[in-house]
Order: C-alpha cells, then sequence, then structure tokens
C-alpha cells in the first residue's frame, strides 16, 4: 500500500512537471494536437497507478516524450508559421458584413444550427448584427458587430504577408508598397501589420518588440 | 524558445535511457540463454555437479540485476523467470535429464517471449 502511494505520489509530480514545462496554463483552450497530448497523457499516468507490477517508465517515458514532441512542435511552429498552419489550419471568417459565408461554412461541415449556437453564446441573436466573425483554429467564435469599429486585420506577421488577409480588407500589394516604403522598412522587418478597409493601419517592426519598455515606440498608428 | 533546449535535452536522455535499457536487458537475456545452453551441455556431458553449480551462479546473478531489469520489464514475469531458474536445480540428476531440457526448453521460450515483448514494434 506504501509503494502504491509513493508510486502515485511521483508520478503525480512527474505528471506536474511534463504539464508545466508544456505551459498549458498560459492556454485558455487547447489546438487539436494539445488536446490529443493532454489525453494521452492523463491515460498513461493511469497506468503506473493502476498496475504496480508495470514499471514506471512504462508510463514516465512515454509522457515525457510527448511533452518533449510537444515542445519541438510548437518552437517548430513559431519558426516556420507554415507548419502551423499546417497543423493547427488557419482562422476561417464565416460571417462578413452580416452575410454569411455559406460555401465556407459547408467547408468547415458547420451547420446553421451550429453557427446560430456560437453567435448565441457571444450573446448576437441576428447574424445581420455582425460584421465579421471568425472561426478559430481551436474551434471558437471571434466576433466583431455592427455597433463596434471596423476591427484591424493582421496583413503581415512576422515577416510572413497574409495574401488572403489582405484581400479581406480590401487591399493589394501596390497600397501595402506604399505604406511599407511611408514607413522606411521591408515586409522582412516588419513584426505585425494591422490594416483595415478604410486606409488606416498599425504597424509593429521586429527591431522594437523584444523590451516591453520600448513597446510604445514600437506602435503607431498611419494612414495613408 | 529555452524550453525548446529542454525539450532537447529530455529527447537526449530518453533516447539514451532507452538504448542502456534495450543494451542491459538484451546482455541479461542472452547471458541466461547461455548460461542454459551450458547447463544442458553439462549435463549431457554427466557434470552434475558443475551444473548445479551454474544454475547457482545464473540465480545469483539474476536476483542482483533484477531491481534494475524491473525498471524495464514488468515484476511479474521477472518473478516468474526466478522462480523458474530456482527450479531447475530439483531436475539436475542423472534420472531427470529429459525433464531438465524440458524445463530448460520452457524457460528459452520464456527468454524469447520476453525478447518480443520488449523489442518488438507490433
Amino acid at each position: 500500500m506504501l509503494i502504491l502511494m509513493l508510486r502515485t505520489l511521483l508520478v503525480y509530480l512527474l505528471i506536474l512537471l511534463a504539464m508545466r514545462l508544456m505551459g498549458k496554463r498560459q492556454l485558455g483552450e487547447l489546438q487539436p494536437a494539445e488536446l490529443v497530448s493532454t489525453i494521452l497523457i492523463s491515460n498513461l499516468a493511469s497506468i503506473s497507478i493502476e498496475s504496480p507490477e508495470l514499471p514506471l517508465t512504462a508510463s514516465l517515458v512515454p509522457v515525457f516524450l510527448i511533452a518533449a514532441l510537444e515542445l519541438l512542435l510548437s518552437g517548430l511552429c513559431f519558426c516556420w508559421p507554415g507548419a502551423a498552419r499546417l497543423l493547427f489550419g488557419s482562422p476561417v471568417t464565416v460571417i462578413r458584413n452580416g452575410k454569411i459565408c455559406r460555401d465556407t461554412l459547408r467547408t468547415l461541415r458547420f451547420g446553421t444550427g451550429d453557427l446560430l449556437e456560437a453567435l448565441r453564446g457571444k450573446e448576437v441573436f441576428d447574424p445581420a448584427q455582425v460584421r465579421w466573425a471568425v472561426v478559430e483554429t481551436n474551434g471558437s467564435i471571434s466576433l466583431c458587430t455592427m455597433d463596434e469599429e471596423e476591427p484591424f486585420i493582421p496583413v503581415i506577421a512576422d515577416g510572413q504577408l497574409l495574401k488572403d488577409a489582405l484581400r479581406l480588407c480590401e487591399k493589394d500589394c501596390q497600397w501595402l508598397s506604399q505604406a511599407l516604403r511611408k514607413e522606411g522598412c521591408s515586409q522582412a522587418q516588419v513584426m505585425l501589420l494591422l490594416a483595415r478597409a478604410d486606409g488606416k493601419y498599425r504597424l509593429i517592426k521586429k527591431e522594437n518588440s523584444p523590451s516591453p519598455q520600448k513597446r510604445n515606440k514600437g506602435l503607431w498608428e498611419g494612414h495613408l | 524558445m529555452r524550453r525548446v533546449r529542454v525539450a532537447a535535452v529530455i529527447l537526449a536522455a530518453l533516447i539514451l535511457l532507452t538504448l542502456t535499457g534495450r543494451r542491459l536487458v538484451s546482455d541479461s537475456l542472452n547471458a541466461l540463454e547461455a548460461g542454459l545452453t551450458q547447463v544442458e551441455s553439462l549435463c549431457t556431458s554427466g557434470a552434475y555437479q558443475a551444473a548445479k553449480q551454474q544454475i547457482s551462479n545464473m540465480t545469483q546473478a539474476y536476483q542482483k540485476k533484477q531491481a534494475v531489469l524491473a525498471l524495464f520489464i514488468r515484476r511479474d514475469k521477472l518473478n516468474e523467470l526466478e522462480t523458474a531458474l530456482y527450479g531447475l536445480n530439483a531436475y539436475v540428476h542423472p534420472d531427470y535429464r529429459q525433464d531438465l531440457f524440458c524445463e530448460t526448453g520452457k524457460l528459452k521460450a520464456q527468454l524469447n517471449g520476453m525478447r518480443r515483448l520488449f523489442f518488438g514494434l507490433l
């Protein structure tokens, strides 16, 4: 019995360590890969506790392997946004200026009932009141209603141009080149460029991002 | 990106642990199998005392390694092996030679089964 208690305590502490390493506390909602690893880890942890005849390594080696792979995958996604898009997908617009994008709903296998339920969860009962609705990669829905200002859309993130986003805010590459020329930087130097249909934009350069004290200097509004 | 470095260290540690475990289990199982073959050949040549001594040496060596092997192999399997090894002594006699070969054959099959469980992918 004592051995069982000690094994349980040891497994519990090591699982806490593994979850802490993965940084789950920082996430409010899980991506699919993270959900899979969380479920796997919980099942693996119970093996050692339920079966004292099994060696501890039978549980702990897979748990730490999953934790290490999670961390490496997150590092890979940070370095190559294309990998993140491949693994986790991209956010998808489902309502624009009050109109429901039926093709997008079909691609997501989202019924209108599902969409209305998600909108009601955000206290919106009429899709016509929605200026913009986006289904995120974790399945949740983000809304901007007609009462609110037109949201800013990221068109450059970590130096990478998001062409679909540029089209969404009704701008083209020529407008983008003008904006970058005005700010005196190249696309590769941009950490984040948020733009709106009315031409307003916000730009954060990469060299201004490391130090939190310089954050206000790095963010300024522009208008073309 | 410090956590990515931590992940790389964890992966390296796991690979090292896996390789060490494979080597330890493989060496232990091979040593046991070689010992059993030697017991058979000693009994065939009539050296029963030497065969008993060999079994005793094998059992002691196995008991010493059991605590470490328990990190990688199920305890019940290790206990079964120990019980079977200890029981071999009863068959080391000219009248029970066939029974001894039967028991050593069963032990070798157990060792093969353990190899498949530990090293098998599917």
